[in-house]
């Protein structure tokens, strides 16, 4: 066999796909252990069991298909799926609801299309959005470390919270935890519900109900580990920029909600998503301007839904519906450079 | 207009460079400069040498010499191709040529004749210490261009082998700016870096006769900033003759060597690969073609080049003066090389633009530039594409290569020339980068092949259809004229038979009359 490009003979070595991956996940740490502090330590359970879940039923398909399965397991690229849907879902879900999420995310999400790229949805998107129309309740179900003390009441012990992820029905299984008074928690839908019932709205006490949610912390780590991300080459500036600047903009001039600019910047998915869900490569448009597009559009979309649609939090559909576009801006990007 | 402006103010302020989409730093690792005390050793001509008879397009042409025949070393052996050496024709037949595929083409083989071969290369180097001449003999070269080039078969010493008569004859009048290219950005690649550092007058006056051939309006020698041997040789020989040619130190950055690069770096100027650069007033030479120039108006015709032997598995890595037909083993017989034949991977070329040798039995060329041995190895399997960009980032032609890949994977023909494949350089920047080590530049070669392929399927169809239609034609005209002869035949034979019929009327009235006048008397 002749080689065309003798790789060795250059001394160049290229960053592999599984290298990559890993890069990802490193920068998912800070993020993470702010998550665990400052939200819930039930998150690190949901990470686990999501990444064990995905190897096995990653390994199972490719298997199905007559590949080697641990060669597909190897490039990591699913185990940080794995953990991008579990940070995104509640602490609390029900562990089989979050199988479910994982199932949908492997098979739907990834491998009935063949496998790593080539999927054209976020598989961890795909994950998300089936859960969150499967299970309305329990997806919306946020309570973290901060409100337990708000709210004067005693924290459950860890080891009863992971007893009820066990069962079926978290809340019918805790009688003896008032979950009532902790449901819809996070400081956006907080936001909306008083924009909804035209509530009036203190923008000092909504951002120190969002402090104190130990959202902005978590964020803050996320923009961390998207910076790094960044300095490492691995993402580049395009997609995060213009995500969070079409947001921005669209936020500063048409927003009625009096949650200030930085704050709903830095509470729900924005950070997450910006740095490390929109710029998955796969399902991303291809040239650098095409990115641009691409960005502005899950921006864009993340603000409408949010502000008109039905859910708190719309990144996931965003992401789901630029994705869909995928094909269509890289043609038209492709016309574009052929005129130029 | 303006660009050149701003050029002028590159000239008078020093190095304003513009730099171009892409590329690579590697590492120059030139194992054939730092290994050897020489910098270029000249070999004898081996035994045999081998001429492919192919011209520039690799078309095959008919040789000038016969069997037997005893030829001298620069005498024609067929149009544009001289005898490297004094020897005797032994046979002309297929051989393999050096080629990324296995493949045979006819050629000329030569028995060198060591004695009287000597005796040339001694007169050669005697013509050419002789420099009070060097006046004279440019000044006639300037008057009758034409002559030198044909004589000597100029061809480009950089990779692409194009004719310089051709080039010279495209760029003349019309020259704005010449551009002698001494970039080397490939690794293991030194052959211009070590005869710049030993021939560096010589070629300084070839540069000077370019320039005057030209009138160009300025002329820019461009040498990366890796050779600081080479820059010093070249400004100094350049300022020796007085030269107006100004020495211009761009960055090593793979592959600022290619044309278009080189073009862009030093000018701003991005030209589409189905343009030409003497279409934007801009010429480009390879600095080893200076120096072949400078020789040939010297009266010695290019039949040799400076190749680089090098790579991790050459035991004796070194710049050599070969002459063109030379056979890969040959050279490493000579050079103390043997041992890699059958232990290594061999290499036509650097090892991103050139190609695996399935044989040494291969025949030296103007375009062979290096010579490498690396060890055998198994390449990592290739990966699905993550779409990740990278290959993007690094192009210098702007292309996507990860989508270019994808329709030449799947054939799509329309869609690679919609993504502009052919404007590609092949110069493996992509398949450096790629995260899922996949080959992309060989992908991209085969959709090009291919799609030569369908065009000359398709030309072949057309001309077929065509003579069929002409065939058609002439026999439609045939029938026509068979039966407008056959209507005319008639149209005679009727005329003919009238008058017949009228004679026998006017013989039976005549019978008659005279019939009547007889019955009176």
């Amino acid at each position: 066999m002749n080689i065309i490009v003798d790789k060795h003979a250059t001394g160049v070595k290229a960053r592999s796909t599984q290298t990559i991956m890993l890069l990802v996940l490193l920068a998912l740490a800070p993020g993470i252990l702010s998550y665990t502090v400052f939200i819930s330590p039930l998150v690190i359970f949901n990470i686990i069991f999501a990444v064990c879940s995905a190897i096995a039923l990653e390994w199972f398909a490719v298997h199905l298909r007559g590949d080697n399965g641990l060669n597909s397991i190897k490039d990591g690229s699913i185990a940080l799926a794995a953990a991008l849907l579990a940070l995104c879902v509640p602490p609390a879900l029900p562990f089989w609801q979050l199988f479910i999420g994982v199932l949908i995310m492997v098979m739907l999400g990834k491998q009935v299309f063949g496998g790593i790229g080539h999927n054209p949805f976020n598989p961890a998107m795909v994950g998300y959005a089936a859960l969150l129309v499967s299970f309305p309740q329990s997806m919306t179900f946020w309570f973290t470390a901060a409100e337990w003390s708000a709210m004067g009441m005693q924290k459950p012990p860890l080891l009863s919270l992971l007893n009820a992820k066990l069962s079926l029905d978290i809340i019918a299984s805790t009688p003896n935890i008032q979950w009532d008074g902790l449901t819809q928690a996070t400081p956006l839908e907080h936001a909306r519900s008083l924009r909804l019932q035209s509530l009036p709205q203190s923008s000092t006490e909504l951002n120190q109900r969002a402090f104190g949610s130990g959202w902005i912390q978590t964020s803050l780590g996320f923009l961390l580990g998207g910076v790094f991300l960044l300095y490492k080459k691995v993402i580049r500036w395009h997609i995060p920029v213009s995500v969070i600047g079409s947001f921005a903009l669209l936020s500063l001039l048409f927003s009625t909600n009096s949650l200030s600019l930085p704050w709903s910047l830095l509470t729900g998915a924005m950070m997450l998503g910006a740095f490390f869900i929109a710029t998955d490569p796969v399902s991303a448009a291809s040239s650098r301007r095409a990115q641009l597009v691409f960005g502005t559009g899950i921006g864009a979309l993340t603000f409408v839904i949010r502000e008109f649609g039905g859910y708190p939090e719309g990144f996931a559909f965003a992401v789901l519906l630029m994705n869909l576009s995928v094909p269509l801006i890289d043609h038209i990007d492709l016309l574009m450079s052929q005129r130029a | 207009m303006g660009m050149f402006g701003k050029e002028k103010k590159a000239c008078m302020q020093g190095p304003l460079l513009f730099g171009f989409h892409g590329g690579l730093q590697l590492q120059p690792n030139k194992r054939a400069l730092q290994n050897s005390t020489d910098p270029i050793t000249e070999l004898e001509a081996p035994h045999e040498l081998v001429i492919p008879l192919l011209d520039y397009n690799k078309n095959s042409i008919a040789p000038q010499v016969e069997l037997n025949q005893h030829v001298n070393r620069g005498q024609l052996l067929a149009a544009g191709i001289i005898a490297p050496a004094t020897g005797q024709v032994m046979a002309i037949e297929p051989r393999h040529i050096i080629h990324p595929e296995t493949i045979k083409a006819n050629a000329v083989v030569l028995e060198v004749d060591k004695a009287s071969d000597n005796q040339s290369v001694h007169m050669a180097n005697q013509a050419n210490h002789d420099s009070t001449a060097w006046d004279t003999q440019l000044s006639a070269f300037l008057n009758m261009p034409d002559n030198v080039l044909q004589q000597s078969a100029l061809y480009g010493l950089g990779g692409a082998g194009f004719p310089t008569a051709s080039k010279l004859d495209a760029a003349l009048g019309g020259i704005q700016t010449l551009i002698i290219n001494a970039a080397e950005c490939e690794p293991e690649i030194a052959c211009d870096e070590a005869l710049m550092q030993t021939e560096a007058t010589h070629i300084a006056r070839g540069i000077d006769a370019l320039v005057q051939l030209t009138q160009c309006r300025h002329c820019l020698l461009a040498i990366e900033d890796s050779m600081p041997a080479a820059i010093d040789a070249m400004s100094a020989a350049l300022k020796s003759i007085n030269a107006q040619v100004k020495l211009t130190v761009i960055p090593t950055i793979y592959p600022t060597g290619a044309e278009s690069s080189l073009i862009q770096t030093l000018t701003g100027r991005f030209i589409p690969h189905n343009e030409k650069p003497s279409d934007h007033g801009i010429v480009c030479f390879n600095v080893a073609t200076a120096y072949a120039l400078y020789q040939a108006i010297g009266g010695k015709a290019l039949d040799s080049r400076v190749v680089s032997l090098g790579g991790s598995a050459m035991p004796n890595p070194l710049n050599v003066r070969v002459r063109f037909g030379s056979s890969v083993e040959a050279i490493l017989l000579a050079t103390g090389n043997a041992s890699v034949i059958n232990t290594a991977r061999l290499r036509a070329g650097g090892p991103l633009s050139g190609f695996d040798l399935d044989t040494p039995q291969v025949p030296i060329t103007a375009q062979t530039n290096a010579l490498l041995a690396e060890p055998c190895i198994t390449e990592t399997p290739a990966q699905p594409c993550i779409r990740c960009g990278e290959c993007s980032d690094v192009c210098p032609a702007k292309l996507l290569p990860q989508q270019l890949h994808w329709y030449a994977m799947s054939d799509d023909h329309e869609k690679c020339q919609q993504l502009n494949l052919d404007a590609c350089i092949e110069c493996g920047c992509c398949d450096l980068v790629c995260p899922a080590s996949i080959k992309l530049t060989q992908s991209f070669r085969y959709a090009k092949s291919k799609a030569k392929h369908i065009a000359q399927h398709q030309q072949k169809t057309l001309d077929a259809e065509q003579r069929f239609a002409l065939h058609e034609a002439r026999v439609a005209k045939r029938k026509q004229e068979k039966a407008h002869a056959i209507e005319q035949r008639k149209q005679s034979l009727k005329a003919r038979s009238k008058p017949q019929s009228d004679q026998i009327k006017a013989a039976l009235e005549r019978a008659k009359l005279s019939a009547k006048s007889k019955k009176p008397r």
